[in-house]
């Protein structure tokens, strides 16, 4: 299968497209994770990553990070290498990747977003200014010396996107940002993402679907393969069928916009 | 402890008792701080193998002074070089060979103890000399060892606070710290040479096997009062500080093992906060 996006025709036209990935493939252990996965974001563009677990999200994003090499296939972050390029990415992982005993104030947190602005030594009156307007942003600034552990789930999460805006990035990776979040609070929350999303692109990986229509702008699927759907030919019965645990049940088969794929 | 003290000002007999004394409260400050990053980030048992693995380094030291007549090795470089050997070597297998973790300390922990046993009575120790070292005695602690053992702590103190914000990174979320550009396997090896020079500090005093509570047992004290990474290295430092004049002055007079008094004492005052901390917790929760 030819990869839908070749870059000989890509390069010259998108200038304002931060992330590519040309038939990546990904295998762990000779069991393939990611098949021939092609799409591309622009700048300020918003998508959810959608898909069942062990479809290879988590694999996707950490191949965006630079974190895993692809066996074959190219992604181009902001037009270099991922390990090159994630200096712009704000990246937000999983709740379940912290200790929750762990001793650490909410500014110190959002302070990591700026290490690597030092080499040794402690961060200055100027980073810890800069983490504190990144707490403002998300209406976390009241807390800033709580220890982390101590919040909510909501307001850990709205911390640790502090912490990937504190890196002033261009494009902002949130991996299952709406896990733990109360219904009240996830309307804030995707206020606060649609302000974001003016001055950045946003990704983000959610199994809640009900959002996706209002806020994100396309929807990819990740099951080994990827298949992207504009949030606009989604109808209200695709996304009753996903909400029914079978992500697989999105119809594959219907037109896609000039911002999508053809599935073939 | 009116008799410790009246042993320490012996203008004689002192002399051992002070020395190590200050070795002790000198390596607190290293241990408050290489034990904090040591119960953030989990890695105790792997500071464990660490420890044990020095009696390799000592047999060997032994054998060669005894055997082969290099008489300037002496024991407490020998548990250094194997220390730092074996925190290179269980680094090096947790980050890139795909083993088990839990395995290669295993592993690791047994070869050092078992090789170091069969060096001590290969050079001709007896027994008495081998469970000092084990087991440790205040009598182990040198006066030709002092000074290498202050600039040890000097460097270890100097390094854990020079690199405070990248370690705290690595040890609270590693791969953001990766993201964000840190070389997180640099400071790994580093955090982990750390521990095992600070080990070596109180390795004679304390013993092999005991020397971890020391590491492990002041900060998790501290962690029950700490917000913040630093105050829980301040106070876990006063807290081993606590620990070791207690032990010493509970134990020498009375002539009872001195390392297995100081590590009874922090693994009392570690319960002691634990159980306190859940009956607080429990009725504080009953009252709402």
């Amino acid at each position: 299968m030819i990869a839908p996006n070749s870059p000989a025709t890509a390069t010259s036209t998108d200038t304002d497209t931060i992330l590519r990935l040309t038939g990546v493939n990904f295998a762990y252990d000779n069991v393939p994770v990611l098949r021939d996965v092609s799409f591309s974001i622009h700048a300020r563009e918003s998508m959810c990553i959608v898909g069942p677990n062990g479809g290879g999200k988590s694999t996707l994003l950490k191949l965006i990070l630079g974190l895993l090499k692809p066996d074959s296939g190219a992604i181009e972050l902001f037009g270099c290498q991922p390990k090159a390029g994630r200096h712009r990415i704000g990246y937000m992982p999983q709740m379940v990747h912290f200790d929750p005993m762990f001793p650490i104030t909410v500014r110190d947190v959002v302070l990591m977003g700026k290490l690597d602005c030092i080499s040794a030594g402690w961060f200055s009156r100027h980073h810890k200014k800069l983490a504190m307007e990144a707490l403002a942003e998300l209406d976390m600034a009241d807390y800033a010396d709580r220890r982390f552990s101590n919040l909510s789930g909501g307001q850990r999460q709205r911390v640790l996107i502090a912490r990937a805006l504190v890196c002033e990035p261009d494009l902002l990776l949130l991996d299952e940002p709406t896990a733990n979040v109360d219904q009240a609070v996830e309307e804030d929350f995707y206020a606060t993402l649609e302000k974001l999303n003016a001055r950045m692109a946003i990704m983000l990986v959610s199994h809640d679907l009900g959002f996706v229509s209002r806020f994100v702008k396309s929807v990819i699927c990740v099951n080994r393969t990827v298949h992207i759907h504009p949030t606009a030919d989604l109808t209200g019965r695709d996304i009753r069928e996903v909400y029914g645990e079978d992500m697989a049940a999105i119809r594959h088969d219907h037109r896609c916009s000039s911002e999508g794929h053809d599935h073939s | 402890m009116n008799e410790f003290f009246r042993l320490l000002n012996d203008p004689h007999g002192g002399i051992f008792l002070r020395q190590a004394l200050v070795v002790a409260l000198a390596a607190s400050v290293a241990f408050g701080i290489m034990g904090t990053y040591v119960v953030a980030k989990r890695i105790s048992s792997l500071a464990g193998a660490i420890a044990h693995s020095a009696l390799g380094g000592i047999g060997a030291a032994h054998y060669l002074q005894k055997k082969m007549d290099i008489a300037w090795f002496e024991p407490l470089h020998g548990a250094l070089v194997a220390a730092l050997l074996s925190a290179f070597l269980i680094g090096f297998v947790i980050l890139y060979a795909r083993e088990r973790e839990d395995t290669i300390i295993s592993a690791i922990w047994v070869t050092g103890m078992s090789l170091g046993l069969i060096l001590l009575k290969l050079s001709g120790a007896k027994s008495v000399d081998m469970m000092s070292y084990v087991l440790g005695d205040i009598l182990l602690v040198s006066p030709s060892d002092l000074w290498l053992l202050l600039a040890l702590d000097t460097v270890v103190v100097a390094l854990a606070l020079i690199y405070y914000s990248k370690f705290v990174a690595i040890c609270f979320d590693q791969e953001f710290a990766e993201l964000r550009g840190v070389h997180v396997r640099v400071y790994y090896f580093l955090m982990l040479a750390l521990v095992a020079i600070s080990i070596i500090l109180l390795m004679n005093l304390v013993g092999i096997v005991l020397v971890i509570a020391l590491l492990v047992l002041p900060a998790a004290f501290a962690a029950r009062f700490a917000n913040r990474l630093h105050t829980m290295m301040a106070l876990s430092i006063l807290a081993c500080m606590a620990f070791v004049t207690i032990g010493m002055g509970v134990s020498v007079p009375y002539d009872i093992p001195t390392g297995a008094c100081i590590a009874a004492v922090a693994a009392a005052a570690y319960f002691i906060v634990l159980v306190v901390d859940s009956i607080q917790r429990r009725v504080s929760r009953s009252s709402i």
